[in-house]
C-alpha cells in the first residue's frame, strides 16, 4: 500500500504538463523558435528577454525593439496605420479565397458570386468580409492621413514618406474601385461606367486613358478581365513595394513622429 | 592601397607622441587624476564627467557621473549620418509587451468587429449586369461620389479631373508648402484650418452625394424620398 | 500596459558632461565587471542598433554638445567632423552583448580595458568565436 502511495501514477494533467516540456525541450521546438522567443521554455519578463522577442523574431523588420514612451498611446495613433496595414491582410485572406470560386468573364462572373453565396460553406461570410472590408479599409487610410497631418507629422524629416502615404491613399481607391466592377451586377456596371466617364475629360489623352482602361471603347468582358488582373495583381503588388518603403521610413525617419 | 582617413593618421601621431613623452608616468596613480577643480564644478552643477570622475576615497573610486554612475564616453564619431541625433537621450519602452501586445488587441478587435457585422450585414448583390437597363440614379461608389457631386456644378474636365488632381498635388506638396516647423497645434493654426475645411469640404459633397440625390441626380431628402444609396 | 510597466528605468543622463580621460586602472576600481564595451569609429554607420537594442537603456548617441568641458583629452565637437558621440553608463550595462551581436558593422566588441595584447585583439568577432544572436559562440 504504501508503494502505491509512494508511486501514484500521473494524473493526466501531470502527463500533458511532461509532454509538453518535452515537446519544448526538443531539438525540432528549438529550431523553429529562437532564443528569447516567448514559446520557449523557461522564458521569465526580463529586460533582456523582452529585447531577444523582438530581436530573434521576423517582426524585428517591421518593429524596433524599443520604441518612444509616447508611441504606445492608443490615443496618439489611433491604431489607424497598423489597421489599414491589418485590413490589408484580411482583405488579402479573404480575397484569395474568393478567387478560388470567381471567373472574370461576363457570362460567369455574376453567376460566380451567386453560387458562392448560396451554395459554398462561409463563401456569403466571406465575401460579405471582404467588400465592408474594403470600406473600412478605405476609411482607416483616410483617417490616417487625417491623423498624422493633424499632428504635424508630415514635417521634416518625414517629407518623403507623407509623398509615399498620398501614393498609398490613392493606390487604396484604386484598389477599392476595381474591386467594385466584379460582381458584375447593376450596381458594380454602373457605377463603374459613371467613374470612368469621368477618367474620358482627362485632357489631350483622355480617350486613350479611358480605351487602356476598359479595354475598348465600352465597358465590356474585356473591361472585367483587366479590372481583375489590376485588383488581384499588379495593384496589390505595387501597394505592397510601396507599403514597405513607407514602414521602412518611418523607422528610418525616427519611429512615430511626436509628442506634440 | 585604400587612403588611411586624415583623423586615423591624427590619432597615431597623437598616441606615439604620448609614448613617447615622460609625463606618461602618472598612468598608475589611480583615481587621483581627476582635478579637484573638476569634482567641484561637478558637484555644484550637477552634472557628470563622461569619461569618469570619482571622489577617491580610500583609493575605492566612486563613480561621480548623474546619479553616481561611472558613465564613458564610447567613440566619438567622425562621418555624417542620416540618423537625427540630440544631446540628451530618449525614454523609451520595449515593443515587446507594450506596443505588440496594443497592437494585437487592435487587431482582434478589428477582426470581430468586421465578423460580427459582416455575419448580420450582407453585402450587396443587385441583378446580374445590363447595359440595356441603366438604374436610376447611377451612382459611383460612395468615396468618389464628392467627385460626382462635383459634376452637377462644373464642366466635366474641371470637375473630374482639373480638382481632383490639383487636390491630389496639393496634398502631395503640403510638406514642402508648410516652411513652419512647429508640430505644436497652436501653432499652425492656419494649416489646421486649411485641412479641417478641404476635409469638411468633401465630406459633405460626399453627404450630399450619397444621401441627398436620387433618380436623375436630383436633389432629395433622404426621409422624404427615401435613400438612393448602396455600399 | 502602463499598469505592469516592468521596464528598466532610464539612467540619469547629462548634457554638461565634463570629460575626463582616465586610466585603466582607474576604470577596474571603478566598475565591477571588468570586461568593457568598445565601438570603433571608424566604421560605425550611427544606425542606432546598439541603442535600441539594448534592454537597460545605457548605451545612448547623442550630440557633441552633451559633454560641456574636457580635462586632459580633445573636446568632442572641437573638429568640425565631429557628429555624434556615444556615451555608456558602466554601472548599468550588464555586459549581455546584445549590442555586439546586434551591430550591422561589427565594430563594437566586449574587450579588457587595458594595452592590447601584441597579436592584436583576442576579442574580435569571427565566425566561430564571439557572439551571434543570443548565442555565445
Amino acid at each position: 500500500m504504501a508503494k502505491v502511495l509512494d508511486n501514484p501514477r500521473p494524473t493526466l494533467k501531470e502527463r500533458a504538463a511532461k509532454i509538453g516540456a518535452q515537446i519544448q525541450g526538443s531539438q525540432a521546438w528549438n529550431s523553429i523558435f529562437r532564443p528569447g522567443s516567448i514559446f520557449r521554455k523557461g522564458y521569465t519578463d526580463s529586460p533582456r528577454n523582452r529585447s531577444y522577442v523582438i530581436m530573434n523574431s521576423v517582426l524585428y523588420h517591421l518593429h524596433p525593439v524599443k520604441v518612444k514612451r509616447h508611441a504606445v498611446k492608443v490615443s496618439y495613433t489611433l491604431c489607424l496605420g497598423g489597421l489599414s496595414f491589418f485590413v490589408f491582410i484580411l482583405l488579402t485572406v479573404t480575397g484569395i479565397f474568393l478567387m478560388f470560386f470567381y471567373r472574370p468573364t461576363g457570362a460567369n462572373a455574376w453567376q460566380d458570386i451567386q453560387t458562392l453565396q448560396t451554395s459554398v460553406t462561409f463563401g456569403l461570410l466571406i465575401r460579405n468580409m471582404h467588400r465592408w472590408g474594403a470600406h473600412i479599409m478605405v476609411l482607416t487610410v483616410f483617417l490616417h492621413m487625417a491623423r498624422v497631418f493633424y499632428h504635424g507629422a508630415y514635417k521634416p524629416p518625414r517629407e518623403f514618406n507623407w509623398v509615399i502615404g498620398v501614393i498609398l491613399l490613392t493606390l487604396t481607391l484604386l484598389l477599392s474601385f476595381t474591386g467594385y466592377l466584379l460582381p458584375w451586377d447593376q450596381l458594380a456596371l454602373w457605377a463603374v461606367t459613371v467613374g470612368t466617364n469621368m477618367m474620358g475629360y482627362t485632357p489631350v489623352f483622355g480617350s486613350q486613358v479611358r480605351f487602356v482602361l476598359l479595354g475598348g471603347v465600352e465597358i465590356g468582358s474585356e473591361t472585367l478581365l483587366r479590372w481583375y488582373v489590376l485588383h488581384v495583381l499588379m495593384l496589390p503588388f505595387v501597394i505592397v513595394i510601396f507599403m514597405a518603403i513607407h514602414f521602412w521610413r518611418v523607422r528610418k525617419d525616427g519611429g512615430i513622429s511626436g509628442p506634440l | 592601397m585604400t587612403e588611411i582617413p586624415e583623423h586615423l593618421l591624427k590619432r597615431a601621431q597623437a598616441a606615439r607622441d604620448k609614448a613617447a613623452s615622460p609625463s606618461d608616468a602618472s598612468a598608475s596613480e589611480g583615481g587621483d587624476r581627476i582635478p579637484d577643480a573638476l569634482l567641484d564644478r561637478t558637484k555644484a552643477s550637477g552634472a557628470g564627467a563622461a569619461v569618469v570622475a570619482a571622489a577617491p576615497a580610500g583609493g575605492v573610486p566612486v563613480g561621480a557621473g548623474p546619479g553616481g554612475h561611472t558613465q564613458r564616453l564610447l567613440t566619438v564619431v567622425k562621418s555624417g549620418s542620416i540618423q537625427e541625433a540630440k544631446a540628451a537621450p530618449v525614454d523609451k519602452v520595449h515593443t515587446w509587451p507594450h506596443l505588440l501586445a496594443v497592437e494585437f488587441v487592435a487587431g482582434l478587435a478589428l477582426t470581430a468587429f468586421l465578423f460580427v457585422f459582416s455575419w448580420v450585414v450582407n453585402a450587396p448583390l443587385l441583378q446580374a449586369a445590363d447595359f440595356n437597363n441603366t438604374p436610376n440614379p447611377s451612382k459611383a461608389p460612395w468615396y468618389f461620389l464628392g467627385l460626382q457631386e462635383l459634376l452637377t456644378m462644373f464642366h466635366p474636365m474641371i470637375a473630374g479631373v482639373t480638382l481632383p488632381g490639383m487636390g491630389l498635388v496639393a496634398l502631395i506638396l503640403a510638406p514642402y508648402l508648410d516652411r513652419n516647423a512647429s508640430n505644436k497645434p497652436e501653432d499652425r493654426k492656419f494649416m489646421t484650418s486649411m485641412m479641417t475645411m478641404f476635409l469638411i469640404f468633401w465630406a459633405v459633397l460626399t453627404i450630399i452625394g450619397s444621401f441627398f440625390r436620387g433618380p436623375g441626380f436630383n436633389f432629395t431628402f433622404p426621409w422624404r424620398d427615401g435613400i438612393f444609396f448602396e455600399l | 500596459m502602463a499598469r505592469t510597466d516592468a521596464n528598466p528605468p532610464m539612467p540619469e543622463w547629462s548634457t554638461e558632461y565634463q570629460l575626463v580621460e582616465v586610466d585603466a586602472d582607474y576604470l577596474g576600481k571603478a566598475v565591477k565587471p571588468k570586461q568593457f564595451i568598445h565601438i570603433d569609429q571608424s566604421e560605425c554607420i550611427m544606425c542606432e542598433g546598439c541603442v535600441d537594442i539594448c534592454p537597460w537603456k545605457c548605451i545612448h548617441m547623442v550630440t557633441p554638445d552633451a559633454v560641456a568641458e574636457a580635462q586632459g583629452t580633445e573636446l568632442p565637437g572641437e573638429d568640425p567632423s565631429d557628429n555624434v558621440i556615444f556615451i555608456i553608463d558602466d554601472d548599468v550595462c550588464t555586459r549581455c552583448a546584445l549590442c555586439v551581436d546586434r551591430c550591422p558593422t561589427g565594430v563594437i566588441i566586449l574587450g579588457k580595458a587595458g594595452a592590447p595584447s601584441p597579436d592584436g585583439d583576442s576579442h574580435t568577432r569571427t565566425n566561430n568565436h564571439g557572439y551571434g544572436y543570443g548565442m555565445r559562440l
